[in-house]
C-alpha cells in the first residue's frame, strides 16, 4: 500500500477492471470495430495511469464509460486533440449506470461468474504462486525455491495465467460468455 | 503487437515488489512507449483482483454483512473467490512427518521453545506432534490448545492443522483451540491464514483481535473481532483464569480441566449466576472461598472434590428445580 503505483493496481482492480468486459460490450454495440474497441480500453487505462488521486471518483462504472465515451466522440470527429469533457454522473445509457437497479444486481453477478470462471483455469502450481505472492508477501526468487523450480518457471507461469484470467474475464464472445455459465461450478459459494 | 505490449506488461506485473535495477528497468520500458503505462496498470490490477479473490479477506466481509443488503460487488466476488481458494489451501498440506510428540497432562501449561525461534505455549490436557524440517513448519493438534508465537520464515509456513481446520501463519502469534464440539483460532499478533479441512470452504485472513470458530467439518468459520475476550481467554498462559461476566458453570468447566480436584456444583439454579474476577488456575479452593462469601453459598472441601451448594437453611433434597 505504500507503493503508490500498487495502490492504484489495487483500485482499478477492485473498481473498474469488473466493468472491463461491459464496456467492450457497449463499444461493440455502438458499431466500433474490434481494433478501435482495443485502442480504447487501452487508453482509458492510460489515463487512469496518471491519477494520483482517486478518492473524488465515487462511480468508477459511470467514470470509465464516460471516458470512453469522450474517446469515440473524439475518434469519431478525428480531431488531434480534444480535451476531454469533464466527468458527469448525468448518462446515457443504462448500461453505464453505477446505481444498484435489478439490472445491475444481474450485472454484478455476471462479474462474479465472470471472475469464477476466470480463475478456474488456473493450474495449481498458479494458484498456489498468487497465494504464496499475497498471504506470505513471497518474491519470485522464494517461491521459486519453496516450488523447487527456476525463476523463471514462476514468472512465466504466474504471468501467463494472469493474462489468460484478464482474457477471459473480458472476452465478449456470446459461446464463452455461455462456457462460463457451466463452469461455474464454484457458484453455491455461502 | 498489442499482445506482445500485453506480455510484457504481465510480466512486469507479476516480478513486483522491485529491486531498484528491475525499477530503473521498468522505467525505461515504461517511457519506450505511451501505451506500457496502461497495460501495466491493467495487468497489476488483474493481478491484485486475482489475488484478492483467492484469498478473500472474510473479516472485511463479516462487516459489511451487516450493512443493508446492498450488492457489494467487492463483497461478492470476494466470497465467489473464497470457494476456490480452499481448493488451494488443501495444495499446502504436507506428507505426515515424524517429528516430535508432545503431550500436557492435566493442570501442566508448558512453554516449549522450538528450534526455528517460534515458541508454543500449551495448554492443559493437549497432544500435539510437531515437525519442523526444511520444506515447512508443521503443527498437528490432536486436542487441547496452545497459543504460538511465531518466528518469521517467509519460506517456511507455519500451519497448524487441528483437524477439521487449518491455520497458516508465517510471523505472529495465534492460539487454537480443539475441543470437543470444534476448533477455534484467534491471532493475537499479526495475520493469519484459516480455513477448513476438506475442498468446498472458505480460506479467511484473520487479524490481530479476529478469532474464527469452526463447528462442522468442511463448512466455513463464523469469524469475528473481539480483541479483549481474545486476551482474556488466554490468561492460563499466567496460570490464571479471567472471569468476565462468564457463567459458574463455565468457571468451574475451567477450573476442572487444571484440577484433579474437582469442583462440583451441586446446586443447578447456581449454574447461571455471573462473575467477576482473576484467579490462579490451580487454586480451585480459593475460588470457592470466594464464592462462599459472595454467593451465599455452602462450600464443602475434600481431597477429591470441592463441592458447592446453596446454603441450607431451604430443604437440603439438592433437588430443587
Amino acid at each position: 500500500m505504500t507503493n503508490p503505483r500498487a495502490a492504484l493496481a489495487e483500485w482499478v482492480g477492485r473498481e473498474i477492471l469488473p466493468h472491463e468486459h461491459d464496456l467492450r460490450t457497449w463499444l461493440q454495440r455502438r458499431l466500433i470495430t474490434p481494433a478501435d474497441v482495443e485502442d480504447i480500453v487501452q487508453e482509458c487505462y492510460c489515463r487512469l495511469a496518471q491519477l494520483t488521486e482517486v478518492s473524488h471518483i465515487t462511480q468508477p462504472r459511470a467514470y470509465l464509460f464516460t471516458m470512453a465515451r469522450n474517446l469515440v466522440h473524439q475518434q469519431r470527429r478525428s480531431a488531434a486533440v480534444v480535451r476531454l469533457e469533464a466527468y458527469s454522473a448525468v448518462l446515457e445509457e443504462q448500461l453505464e449506470s453505477s446505481a444498484p437497479g435489478p439490472e445491475r444486481i444481474a450485472a454484478g453477478r455476471q462479474e462474479v461468474v465472470r471472475l469464477q470462471a476466470a480463475l478456474a483455469t488456473l493450474s495449481e502450481r498458479a494458484r498456489r504462486i498468487f497465494v504464496m505472492r499475497k498471504i506470505d508477501g513471497m518474491s519470485q526468487r522464494q517461491i521459486a525455491s519453496t516450488l523447487g523450480v527456476s525463476e523463471a518457471v514462476v514468472e512465466n507461469d504466474a504471468s501467463r495465467s494472469l493474462r489468460t484470467v484478464l482474457k477471459v474475464m473480458n472476452a465478449t464472445d456470446a459461446n464463452m460468455t455461455k462456457d462460463l455459465s457451466v463452469g461455474g461450478r464454484h457458484a453455491r459459494s455461502r | 503487437m498489442q499482445d506482445h505490449v500485453e506480455e510484457e506488461a504481465s510480466i512486469w506485473a507479476v516480478r513486483h515488489p522491485l529491486d531498484s535495477r528491475q525499477e530503473a528497468e521498468m522505467d525505461a520500458w515504461l517511457r519506450r512507449d505511451p501505451r506500457h503505462a496502461g497495460a501495466l496498470l491493467r495487468a497489476m490490477a488483474g493481478l491484485s483482483a486475482v489475488e484478492r479473490a483467492l484469498t478473500s479477506d472474510m473479516s472485511e466481509r463479516s462487516t459489511r454483512s451487516s450493512l443493508p443488503a446492498r450488492p457489494n460487488r467487492r463483497r461478492v466476488i470476494a466470497a465467489a473467490g473464497g470457494a476456490i481458494a480452499a481448493t488451494v489451501a488443501g495444495t499446502f498440506g504436507w506428507q505426515r512427518l515424524g517429528g516430535r510428540y508432545v503431550t500436557t497432562s492435566r493442570g501442566e501449561i508448558r512453554r516449549l521453545p522450538l528450534e526455528d525461534g517460534s515458541i508454543a505455549t500449551i495448554n492443559t490436557g493437549s497432544e500435539l506432534r510437531i515437525s519442523l524440517n526444511p520444506a515447512g513448519r508443521r503443527i498437528e493438534l490432536a486436542r487441547g490448545q496452545a497459543w504460538f508465537q511465531v518466528a518469521k520464515d517467509r519460506t517456511r509456513p507455519f500451519i497448524v492443522d487441528a483437524g477439521i481446520a487449518q491455520a497458516r501463519a508465517i510471523g505472529t502469534a495465534f492460539s487454537v483451540v480443539r475441543g470437543e464440539d470444534g476448533v477455534q483460532v484467534a491471532v493475537t499478533e499479526g495475520t493469519v491464514a484459516v480455513w477448513p479441512s476438506g475442498s468446498d470452504g472458505l480460506m479467511a485472513i484473520l487479524k490481530a483481535g479476529q478469532f474464527a470458530n469452526f463447528r462442522a467439518p468442511a463448512a466455513a468459520p463464523v469469524v469475528g473481532s473481539a480483541p479483549d475476550e481474545i486476551e482474556r481467554a488466554l490468561a492460563w498462559r499466567n496460570g490464571e483464569i479471567s472471569l468476565e461476566n462468564e457463567t459458574l458453570s463455565h468457571a468451574i468447566e475451567q477450573f476442572n480441566r487444571y484440577n484433579s480436584q474437582r469442583l462440583v456444583l451441586t446446586d443447578p439454579s447456581l449454574a447461571d449466576e455471573r462473575l467477576v474476577g482473576l484467579f490462579k488456575i490451580d487454586k480451585p479452593e480459593d475460588f470457592a472461598t470466594m464464592l462462599s462469601t459472595s454467593l451465599d453459598v455452602e462450600v464443602t472441601v475434600s481431597p477429591a472434590e470441592i463441592r458447592i451448594a446453596r446454603k441450607i437453611d431451604a430443604p437440603a433434597d439438592g433437588k430443587r428445580r
